[in-house]
């Protein structure tokens, strides 16, 4: 006898007991039951995008977290921040390559789709010792999540984000809006070699502000990102600047720094042989 | 009047002149010098800069420096004696901590007793860090004097242990700014939740 016809002599004493003894028959509904249970559970699960019980930390240098928040009708990413009431504001002379500090953050009311964000880049540096002109720091370049963002032609929607191997991200077009202040909330500037950009005061456009937020000899920007998990917009996600300060001759640096009050040496000019 | 070769000299006179800047703003400004006697100097070697030191003679002490190549963190003391007890309120209560401090030395001739060179030489800069008052008490007079010992900084060192910069936080943009709220919410930021998000099913 073949070991096919055993297995056959097996199959049927088993039908036989589930389909005739009762205790087989209890068995065999409560298997059928677990059965069905499991298949409809991983079909809701199938429907629920994202999975639940994902984490993802950003490293933005802000101490940004983003959390996963599933239920059966919401769809959204628990933003959190930790930010550093200790860092001091950067001194940027020449060009450089910063990230920025958290300042402040909104969500907007409507169905909590927008988020702003408020990013200190730098202290606004002061006069040239070369020629007696102020400095001069713009926002030539900004990335997201390493991405170059190319701007439309108003100056502070971004159209595109490309790659670092050059690919062209369309996703981003039209989610995030960037408006670069320098010096203080009443001095907008354009980004890069852009001429046309935002032109109004950051305490009218960031939500709640008042004239009281001054932002008194800062570079910073205003950022403004729509919900858009498919363009990967789920939080304030990394952030680079590159930052240009008309003031980078060495001497007129160095001067800047050691008799600056606020950011440097606080040294007397008479003090110091220009 | 022109500088004099001092190598011509066997011997020369040097005498410490003190500056401190006591309120940094130049309102108060406190001159002496362990020469015997009130003396005028220049630090400009102008005549119209001319100031007069009150000279303390044997009642100032003035520890030694060392003079090196590069800047460094040099430290030094300066010791006043015999200030009576009357004045002592008048040390106590001026902003000593942080007055900046110049010493300049002074050459004089010890045959002549004149002044061999027009402005002063810069013998050390810095800022006062500490002070110390002590109390000499003579028993048999019943009358008791001070003696004030000023600890003080080069710049150098005086850099070094400085921090300076604006940080992220409403009392340190206050600081620089009373009226200025930027920074209020960054410690409200802390522990803060947002559901950053679209409402897939409004109707649930």
């Amino acid at each position: 006898m073949s070991f096919i016809a055993t297995l056959g002599k097996i199959a049927k004493k088993t039908y036989t007991y589930f389909t005739e003894n009762e205790t087989g028959k209890s068995i065999a509904n409560v298997a059928i039951l677990g059965y069905i249970n499991r298949k409809t559970s991983q079909s809701i699960a199938k429907q629920s995008d994202p999975q639940p019980g994902t984490r993802i930390t950003q490293g933005t240098g802000a101490g940004t977290e983003n959390r996963v928040g599933t239920g059966p009708e919401i769809n959204y990413y628990t933003v959190q921040f930790d930010p550093d009431t200790n860092s001091r504001i950067p001194v940027v002379y020449g060009d450089a390559f910063i990230g920025g500090k958290v300042i402040d953050a909104r969500l907007s009311a409507d169905k909590c789709k927008t988020m702003w964000f408020c990013l200190a880049l730098s202290e606004q540096t002061g006069i040239q010792l070369s020629d007696s002109s102020a400095s001069e720091i713009t926002v030539k370049e900004c990335y997201y999540n390493n991405q170059k963002l190319v701007f439309g032609s108003d100056g502070i929607t971004v159209v595109r984000g490309v790659t670092p191997e050059g690919e062209n991200n369309e996703l981003l077009n039209g989610q995030i809006s960037v408006y670069p202040f320098s010096g203080d909330s009443e001095t907008p500037t354009f980004i890069g070699t852009k001429t046309v950009g935002n032109s109004a005061n950051a305490y009218d456009l960031f939500p709640e502000w008042d004239t009281t937020k001054q932002m008194n000899d800062l570079v910073f920007v205003l950022i403004k990102m729509d919900y858009y998990p498919v363009g990967d917009i789920r939080g304030l996600g990394n952030w680079t600047f590159r930052v240009e300060n008309t003031m980078d001759k060495p001497g007129d640096c160095l001067y800047d720094y050691m008799t600056n009050d606020r950011y440097g040496g606080s040294i007397p000019v008479e003090e110091i042989d220009a | 009047m022109a500088n004099t070769d001092l190598t011509a000299f066997p011997s020369v006179q040097t005498n410490l002149f003190v500056r401190i800047d006591v309120d940094n703003q130049g309102t108060d400004i406190w001159r002496f010098s362990d020469y015997q006697e009130d003396f005028e100097i220049s630090e400009t070697g102008l005549s119209e800069d001319l100031e007069t030191y009150t000279g303390l003679g044997k009642l100032i002490d003035i520890s030694r420096t060392k003079t090196e190549i590069q800047p460094s963190t040099n430290s030094v003391s300066i010791t006043l004696s015999g200030v009576p007890n009357s004045e002592i309120s008048t040390v106590l209560n001026a902003r000593l901590k942080g007055s900046r401090v110049k010493i300049y030395r002074q050459f004089f001739s010890t045959s002549t007793g004149n002044v061999l060179t027009a402005s002063p030489a810069l013998r050390f800069a810095g800022i006062i860090k500490n002070y110390a008052i002590d109390e000499q008490f003579e028993v048999e007079n019943r009358s008791a004097s001070m003696l004030i010992t000023l600890q003080i900084d080069s710049i150098v060192g005086y850099l070094q242990d400085k921090i300076v910069g604006r940080q992220t936080n409403p009392e340190s943009m206050k600081t620089f700014y009373p009226s200025d709220t930027s920074f209020d919410r960054v410690p409200v930021l802390k522990n803060q939740a947002w559901n950053f998000g679209i409402v897939r099913n409004p109707a649930g």
